[in-house]
């Protein structure tokens, strides 16, 4: 490698977090670690039914039973689960406030930092916001409008008391508690997230948006969503995540499930960028995440969409049972990891129903000192007539101490069923770079434009007023830029 | 009979009694599998096999020396029998051949393939009763019929030691005939030095009594090039696990496969190439029918150590399911550390070419003859390496395969 | 101002000699053609002058606009009026021509210390020189050469060397794969672009491509060096008896 290479590749390698600043507020918070006492501490904060009570006691006595999955490729120190807080408010949030009028003037300051206005005069058109501070949900813009077409956007919490029959029936239903250990114990402490119902037929005329933040020091943020498009209905859902620069790790583990009826469709796009720790590798999120939905009805759609950039840890795998005749599912990823970041994340589609489709696009790409892999299951069962799966994934190594890993399974069950799957690992193209310099972009400029259009498929996916952010924050995450 | 009464039985068998490591070793590995202390979910070299299957046997091993031969068909071109594990000791200008006796310990401290993490190799090392030692003089040009058979309900736990000196270029060609009751538990090291060239084709076909779990563990040197494809027509079940090592520069493996399924046949295949060396080359690709009941796998994996830039590595599996009752399950993996690579992998999985299919009988074709026509175009590239007599043992063995699978 | 001059450039790939003492001058508003058989080093010049790192230069002087060539890289070669028309254009996925012509075109600005174009004024000149180079806005919906043809890849060449406005363009083999349909239209291109300010250097095989440019000058080549210069003409003989002559 040339030395410009290399010297680019190195101020790439020094990238800085610009959403690193801590917001301060006192917050309320129980003692530290999991107990049955905290569980219904956090249910009584929440003045929760007892039929909820039961569901988290329940799983956590999953929870105990359980060891946290080994099969990924990334390490880091067993977590010690007592040493966490399980519960963090913002002080003076015991009641969710009516409106922004009342909310810590403190907060809506550190949400337009972040690029998110809550206030609704400067909310981007056509885009509702719900903002999660920690484990409360802050304020909800637009309620109003959508409440007039029956769609509820509201915190879980809010839904668990103003639609308890929709929670009861569907929480749970696509991630059952005891999966495994991150969703069990997911089930038994989260504190919020957003909940989303779409009326039959209805088409969501916005996006739908949640931001989340994890401000308060070793505190787990534990969301909970749940999106339910009946029949019919169309929803789009972007979700934000960012947290504050801090020495010490922090864990993430979110549940989200998806439920769409017969003819319904889900859009779900990601862009995370949690702190990913310092150049040594110092701090950082862990983002244990389980995403999963369910084509239950007949001819339905799920679509993922997810940018990787941020985190310190990523063990994260969207996914979709496809149990509906014809449904289609879809997975569209960048993920990036520079320094000492290590992602695990991919997806898996079971094909169960009939004509079922799943397209899975992957691209991740290493720099750094950083582990990037790619898992992804495919699986069609024995009825899967006629199913289809195109995969791609691929990977581009930028500097020579990382690593870039493809483990795809695949398993078919099914003689009329067809599966495609491609996969390519290389550095990025020098002749590439050589074309592009020679019309007199500096390296770094090239490099992220290549990059840029490498992730294009991806990226093209996500709805216009993240497609521009999800570009930047690419091109930030090569580039090392502070502002 | 137990486990643990196979095992005791063994014991006095065993080659290496007077080496107090290997023995040590030996139990180890026993009390290891006896006391399930190893990974039972995730374990790749147990998918489609049961441990029940591999511990509950009928241990039998009494060969007799006298049937194994050695004979020069013509210069340069060997037939070598292995009977019941046993060869016949021999050496001339080109090879050299030999059982192993209990002063070839050395080899067996020094083998490396604990990192295989294999259960089958595990069993290997604790019911060892037979392998050989096998020369190939530097810059032989030969070419060598290697045929491995039983002739009774034998259980065969073999080791051998192949080594190329350098600059050879040796075809070899390898049968596994089996008949009775048997089982075949067969591992092969096999080391390529400096320059060599070997192409190394090896055809399984035996009945549904007998099984065989062959495992290879191959180092090519520097400017050496490793070329391996199996083909599988066998009823009896089947185990390819083959590794390979490019530990020189400029060097080349490529493990290939084609393996054809009917009845309830079972088959589980891995590859695996770790590039240790700047400027090599690795081609893995598999390829089944399944028919019937069948089921198969295939495990696949490029390791690329953070020194081997400049490598290329290619992986490749397709499987045709001709029913809906068989499956085939995939897991082409790449693992990579260096950035100046070129890497890739492609998989696909679905039913014959139903338009091939049809254009084809639309032009008067029979059912049966556009079958073969579309199975044998599937396989066709992997054909390239074979003679003549190659050709046509693959040739014969697809006929009978297509004839048991069209009924028209 | 000397605007290009080579002096006993010599230039090895992999430790082989390709360029041998090499020389050349070329000055402002000049068309010149370097001709030559296969291997005989044309496209390794073309490449030396743009900066491509695989080449190693062992010893002599470039001097471009009386500046010490080889002291700059790549961009900041093209930066400074340096374009190079590659034989193969490479083509790179997911990269739209719009974002990266105008991320290039304001590199050259920004470093002749000019204003930066804006998207508006940048799109605009785009679309109104594709149009008299006849490249559709389908095209220019496209990634960067995928799945162009040769003709068209060549075309783009063009639409680029005409917004970046280079004082010196170099074609590497352009006819290249080219049918006479495209040759017509790659040179029509050319030729409009020609002005007393601008000089060329024509690499190619064959003599068809300068029957469309008239070059002031030709050059052949032979060994890594020129062997004679003449006009036109030389094209000619070479058309009648090739290069075993030379």
């Amino acid at each position: 490698m040339d030395t410009e290479t290399s010297q680019t590749l190195d101020k790439f390698a020094q990238d800085k977090y610009k959403y690193g600043f801590v917001t301060n507020i006192d917050s309320d918070r129980p003692k530290k670690g999991l107990d049955e006492e905290i569980i219904k501490f956090i249910s009584q904060k929440k003045n929760e039914p007892n039929w909820m009570l039961t569901w988290r006691l329940d799983s956590y006595k999953k929870w105990l039973k359980m060891s946290d999955p080994k099969w990924a490729n990334i390490q880091f120190p067993k977590i010690d689960y007592q040493d966490i807080y399980y519960y963090s408010a913002p002080k003076g949030f015991e009641k969710k406030p009516k409106d922004l009028s009342e909310v810590d003037p403190k907060l809506i300051e550190t949400y337009n930092k972040l690029g998110i206005p809550l206030e609704e005069q400067k909310v981007l058109a056509g885009v509702a916001v719900d903002a999660v501070f920690d484990s409360v949900s802050v304020a909800t813009t637009y309620k109003g409008e959508l409440e007039k077409l029956g769609i509820v956007f509201c915190s879980i919490s809010e839904a668990i008391q103003s639609h308890p029959e929709l929670v009861k029936k569907y929480l749970g239903s696509v991630i059952p508690p005891g999966d495994h250990s991150f969703s069990a114990l997911n089930s038994a402490v989260f504190t919020d997230g957003s909940f989303v119902y779409i009326p039959e037929n209805v088409k969501c005329p916005m996006e739908l948006s949640t931001y989340f933040r994890i401000n308060a020091e070793e505190t787990g943020q534990f969301e909970r969503t749940l999106i339910i498009a009946d029949k019919g209905s169309y929803v789009s859902y972007l979700e934000g995540c960012t947290a504050p620069q801090r020495d010490t790790n922090q864990l993430h583990a979110a549940n989200v499930e998806l439920i769409a009826l017969e003819n319904a469709e889900i859009k779900y796009s990601t862009v995370q960028n949690w702190y990913p720790g310092d150049e040594d590798g110092k701090g950082g999120i862990y983002n244990f995440v389980t995403k999963r939905g369910l084509c239950k009805g007949k001819n339905s759609k799920i679509s993922w969409t997810q940018v990787e950039t941020g985190s310190a840890v990523t063990w994260k795998y969207p996914s979709c049972i496809l149990k509906g005749d014809n449904s289609i599912g879809e997975f569209y990823s960048v993920a990036i990891t520079n320094n000492f970041q290590q992602a695990d994340t991919g997806t898996k589609m079971t094909h169960i129903g009939k004509n079922t489709r799943s397209k899975i696009i992957s691209k991740g790409i290493s720099l750094g000192h950083s582990q990037n892999t790619y898992r992804g299951n495919v699986s069609f069962l024995r009825k899967a007539h006629k199913a289809r799966n195109y995969t791609q994934c691929d990977s581009l190594l930028v500097g020579n101490k990382c690593g870039a890993h493809t483990i795809p399974y695949i398993d078919s069950k099914n003689n009329s069923a067809i599966i495609e799957h491609e996969a390519s690992t290389s550095k990025i193209n020098e002749d590439q770079l050589y074309y592009c310099r020679q019309r007199g972009l500096s390296h770094e400029e090239a490099v992220s434009l290549i990059v840029n259009g490498f992730c294009k498929q991806v990226l093209q996916e996500l709805p216009m007023e993240f497609a521009v952010e999800a570009q930047k924050l690419v091109s930030i995450s090569l580039e090392g830029s502070v502002g | 009979m137990t486990f643990e009464n196979n095992f005791i039985n063994h014991s006095k068998e065993y080659i290496f009694l007077d080496n107090e490591t290997l023995l040590n070793q030996r139990e180890e590995t026993f009390k290891k599998i006896f006391q399930k202390n190893y990974d039972k979910k995730n374990n790749e070299s147990l998918k489609n096999i049961t441990i029940t299957d591999l511990s509950k046997f009928e241990y039998f091993y009494k060969p007799k020396k006298e049937d194994s031969t050695i004979s020069l068909i013509d210069n340069f071109n060997y037939e070598i029998r292995v009977v019941n594990g046993i060869c016949k000791n021999y050496e001339d200008d080109n090879i050299e051949i030999r059982n192993l006796t209990n002063l070839d310990f050395k080899k067996f401290l020094n083998q490396n393939n604990n990192y295989l993490d294999d259960i089958i190799i595990d069993f290997n090392k604790i019911f060892l009763n037979s392998g050989f030692i096998f020369n190939i003089k530097s810059n032989s040009k030969l070419k060598i019929r290697l045929i491995h058979s039983t002739s009774d309900n034998f259980t065969i736990f073999q080791n051998n030691f192949v080594n190329f000196k350098k600059n050879c270029d040796v075809q070899l060609e390898h049968y596994f005939n089996f008949t009775h009751n048997s089982i075949n538990n067969i591992n092969y090291n096999i080391n390529v030095e400096e320059g060599s060239v070997i192409k190394h084709n090896i055809f399984e076909n035996f009945s549904n009594t007998n099984k065989l779990y062959l495992t290879s563990n191959t180092v090519c040197e520097k400017s050496s090039s490793y070329n391996q494809n199996t083909y599988n027509f066998s009823e009896g079940f089947v185990r390819n696990f083959h590794h390979a090592l490019l530990n020189g520069e400029f060097a080349n493996a490529t493990l290939k496969g084609c393996f054809f399924l009917k009845n309830k046949n079972v088959c589980s295949n891995k590859t695996n190439i770790i590039h240790n060396a700047e400027h090599c080359s690795s081609d893995q690709t598999y390829k089944g029918i399944l028919n019937d009941h069948s089921k198969a796998n295939y495990y696949s994996n490029t390791f690329v150590h953070e020194n081997a830039q400049k490598t290329e590595g290619y992986q490749l599996s397709k499987g045709i399911l001709l029913t809906d009752n068989c499956s085939f399950f995939s897991k082409p993996e790449l693992k990579i550390f260096a950035d100046d690579v070129k890497c890739s992998h492609g998989s696909t999985i679905g039913p014959v070419d139903e338009s091939a299919l049809y254009y084809l009988r639309s032009r008067g074709i029979s059912k049966n003859e556009a079958m073969k026509m579309i199975i044998s175009s599937f396989i066709e590239e992997d054909l390239q390496n074979l003679d003549i007599d190659g050709a046509k043992i693959i040739s014969n063995n697809l006929s009978d395969y297509l004839s048991s699978l069209v009924d028209d | 101002m000397i605007f290009l001059n080579i002096n006993n450039l010599n230039v090895s790939i992999e430790g082989k000699k390709i360029l041998n003492d090499f020389n050349i001058t070329i000055n402002e508003g000049e068309v010149h053609a370097i001709m030559g058989p296969n291997g005989c080093g044309k496209s390794t010049l073309a490449n030396v002058l743009a900066g491509n790192e695989d080449y190693e230069v062992n010893s002599g002087k470039v001097i471009f606009k009386d500046e010490n060539l080889l002291d700059l890289n790549i961009e900041e070669r093209a930066q400074k009026g340096l374009f190079l028309a590659f034989q193969y254009p490479v083509e790179i996925p997911g990269v739209n021509i719009t974002p990266f012509l105008q991320a290039s075109i304001n590199s050259k600005l920004k470093n002749h210390q000019k204003p930066e174009l804006d998207n508006l004024s940048f799109a605009k000149l785009l679309r109104k020189n594709a149009e008299e180079l006849g490249i559709s806005s389908d095209m220019l919906k496209r990634s960067i050469n995928t799945g162009f043809s040769g003709g068209e890849k060549k075309r783009y060449e063009i639409l680029q060397m005409s917004i970046l406005n280079p004082e010196l363009s170099i074609f590497d083999e352009t006819d290249s794969g080219l049918d006479v349909d495209a040759l017509r239209i790659v040179t029509e291109g050319i030729n409009k672009f020609k002005d007393p300010k601008k000089s060329f250097l024509i690499i190619t095989h064959y003599q068809k491509l300068l029957d469309y440019i008239h070059p002031d000058y030709v050059h052949v080549m032979r060994d890594g060096q020129i062997v004679k210069s003449g006009d036109i003409s030389l094209a000619t003989e070479i058309e009648a008896s090739g290069y075993k002559n030379f």
